[in-house]
């Protein structure tokens, strides 16, 4: 069931991709995960679209919490209220994030099943693919990816380097950059960095406390584990990984703003911070 | 019996919490539209309501939770 819905549409789309794209599994990989972004973008679209306005009334928000603090239902009510008042619909819900994992699942085992190294990727793609797309008898797929005369990538290949004398593989580039991505891109989707610890810090109980500690320990032990696990997988997952994370971080980038990065590219130079924007205010 | 098995959900529901819940937001960006989350809610029904009263409601708040919804179910008093 999980075949004929999900794996087999992916990987006839895929091949699809890889043959109009000068037949570049690597390219077809990206292309297609980009369309499929394109093609999902309009279900989160409504979220991110409340979210920026959500954003842009944060502090009517934070007095309509605290005039109720005691009264969790008014509160919500009131919050209800003001959002019908806004035009802010709430938000388009879980299931379209729902369906994202599921491609990612998909995605994984069309990689895992054809473009793994104990078998022959041409006959385990034409088991998945629809009759006009299928490769003739002796077709070879090329999964040799940006190949220099330094260093190829081979997407059916995990990406490491063995080195003798270690007992494990070492990541390589493409992982490594997958993982930054990751981390950099989880940064962005950290909410409103403050907010979380002020509430945390209001509320009894440790509970709320430990939430926000794990949920800032994820952003680098997230992109560790994706290594740790992408040094065992094809590196084709990896460049999927990577494209994802990329156009996530554009998208949020775009609707949200910098998120839980601000502080650090505020550092960096990269943008003003609040204070000096009302500096500059004034002056005008 | 089943108090056993209303705790070892709990306990389940609070890892994903914990653990999942956390992973799929740093990756895919927050995607509720109910300021508490369906795992929280799905605690609450369940020590309340008992295991398979709970169970049905948070199924119906999750599945409340997408596009074409209109229903809107805040807290555990706005679902019957």
């Amino acid at each position: 069931m999980f075949k004929i819905l999900f794996s087999q549409p992916l990987a006839n789309g895929l091949v699809l991709f890889y043959k109009v794209l000068g037949e570049n599994m690597g390219f077809a990989i990206i292309f297609f995960s980009l369309f499929l972004r394109f093609i999902l973008y309009p279900l989160t679209k409504p979220y991110m679209d409340s979210m920026k306005k959500m954003k842009k009334y944060t502090p009517q928000l934070e007095k309509i919490k605290n005039k109720y603090k005691d009264d969790k239902l008014k509160q919500a009510q009131a919050q209800a209220d003001f959002y019908k008042e806004k035009g802010i619909k709430p938000g388009a819900g879980c299931l379209p994030y729902l369906l994202q994992i599921v491609i990612l699942i998909a995605f994984f085992r069309v990689f895992t099943t054809a473009l793994s190294s104990n078998v022959d990727p041409t006959s385990a793609f034409n088991e998945l693919l629809y009759e006009p797309l299928k490769f003739s008898d002796g077709a070879t797929i090329n999964t040799k990816f940006l190949s220099t005369s330094f260093y190829t990538i081979d997407i059916s290949k995990p990406d490491v380097f063995n080195i003798s004398w270690l007992p494990f593989p070492i990541p390589g580039p493409l992982l490594i950059i997958t993982a930054l991505v990751q981390m950099i891109s989880s940064k962005i989707m950290m909410p409103y960095e403050k907010t979380s610890e002020k509430v945390a810090e209001k509320t009894e109980g440790v509970g709320d406390d430990f939430q926000t500690a794990m949920q800032k320990s994820m952003v680098y032990t997230y992109p560790f584990i994706t290594l740790v696990i992408g040094v065992r997988f094809q590196s084709g997952l990896a460049l999927y990984w990577l494209v994802f994370s990329l156009s996530q971080a554009f998208i949020q980038l775009r609707n949200q703003g910098l998120g839980g990065l601000e502080p650090f590219a505020k550092r960096l130079g990269l943008v003003k911070s609040e204070s000096e924007d009302r500096k500059n205010k004034r002056k005008k | 019996m089943t108090r056993l098995i209303k705790l070892i959900v709990i306990l389940f529901l609070r890892l994903y919490k914990l653990v999942i819940s956390n992973y799929l937001r740093t990756i895919l960006g927050n995607g509720c539209r109910y300021d508490k989350s369906c795992s929280e809610f799905a605690i609450e029904a369940i020590s309340e309501k008992g295991l398979v009263k709970g169970v049905k409601l948070s199924l119906k708040r999750f599945f409340s939770c997408q596009p074409f919804s209109n229903r809107y179910y805040a807290n555990l008093s706005d679902i019957k």
